[in-house]
């Protein structure tokens, strides 16, 4: 993995996402800084592009709302010209190198949009019903599984959401909240304030 | 809170999509030959029917698409959605709606 640059800071900072303990907690949050993010625009009609970029392990997910994971990156669908690449952090500068040789002289656009957004974890028994309190989409585990990712609103914020499985917990839902670096700090608030009837964890 | 059915992301609250007005406005052949009378037509002049109504949308919060709806302004019922190049499809008011709206 390539070195992350120090002086990059999280958009939010320690004194905020404080470790906080519960036994009983319905909802964990932690910050998930940094992830690489790569924005692709493609016709998703040419075939060819889809198997270059699947040779360099990025899948192209074709099929609305969803997520397809490649080895060591996923792409999540954002449009039907248009996907998000999320790779680990310091992972997106090799990659869009890579990509862009792969594309070149392609109609396409590869952007690197990792410092645009970052990124929350919710997960916990109660993660659905604490987004539920803002966000428009239907949460249900039939509707909103595994494998999702929607483009939508948090409280009066533009995310991406995207279900996926919860690490401490086999089996069940965990959520990814994409949000604007400058609007962070804002989602987290009003993340922690809805939490407050569940019991919340923070995990630094 | 009407639901919306996006071509491309499904249905969605209405929240996430904004109105753009009426759809299929041409813009004039000639511009420079039109009139004063006939650049306010085009600007400012808009149909605002009793019944069916075809209006563009933007899924801003979601896909940030642009597409057609035919909507009933008195129900607000939904009788048909189509993209941008597809041919208007005919509507009969009297007919099931593509989708309920969803109070
Ligand atoms: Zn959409």
């Amino acid at each position: 993995m390539a070195e992350i640059d120090m002086r990059r800071r999280a958009a939010l900072p320690a004194d905020v996402v404080k470790p906080v303990a519960c036994d009983t907690a319905g909802i964990r949050l932690k910050q998930v800084p940094h992830l690489g993010k790569i924005n692709l625009r493609l016709d998703a009609g040419d075939g060819t592009a889809a198997q270059a970029l699947a040779d360099l392990g990025v899948a192209l997910p074709t099929q609305a709302n969803t997520v397809a994971g490649g080895a060591g990156s996923r792409t999540l669908w954002l449009g039907p010209d248009e996907w998000l690449i999320v790779t680990p952090p310091g992972g997106e500068a090799a990659l869009l190198a890579q990509a862009t040789q792969a594309l070149a002289g392609r109609h396409i656009a590869l952007t690197d949009v990792t410092d645009n957004a970052t990124t929350i974890g919710v997960a916990g028994p109660q993660a659905a019903s604490l987004l539920a309190k803002g966000c428009p989409l239907d949460l249900h585990p039939a509707v909103f599984g595994l494998g999702r990712v929607a483009q939508s609103l948090i409280g009066s914020v533009d995310m991406i959401l995207e279900c996926t499985p919860d690490a401490l917990t086999p089996g069940e839902r965990a959520f990814l909240l994409h949000v604007r670096r400058s609007f962070a700090r804002h989602v987290w608030d009003w993340l922690v304030d809805g939490a407050r009837e569940y019991g919340l964890t923070v995990e630094g | 809170m009407m639901q919306i059915p996006c071509p491309w992301c499904g249905p969605r609250e209405q929240q996430e999509f904004r109105c753009g007005g009426e759809a299929h406005i041409v813009r004039p052949a000639d511009p420079a030959a039109l009139d004063d009378a006939g650049w306010a037509d085009y600007v400012f002049m808009r149909r605002n029917p009793r019944g069916i109504h075809r209006d563009m949308w933007n899924h801003v919060h979601g896909c940030r698409r642009w597409f057609y709806l035919a909507r009933d302004t008195v129900t607000d019922q939904i009788l048909a959605v189509y993209k941008v190049g597809e041919p208007p499809p005919e509507v009969d008011a009297d007919a099931p709606g593509t989708a309920e709206p969803g109070r």
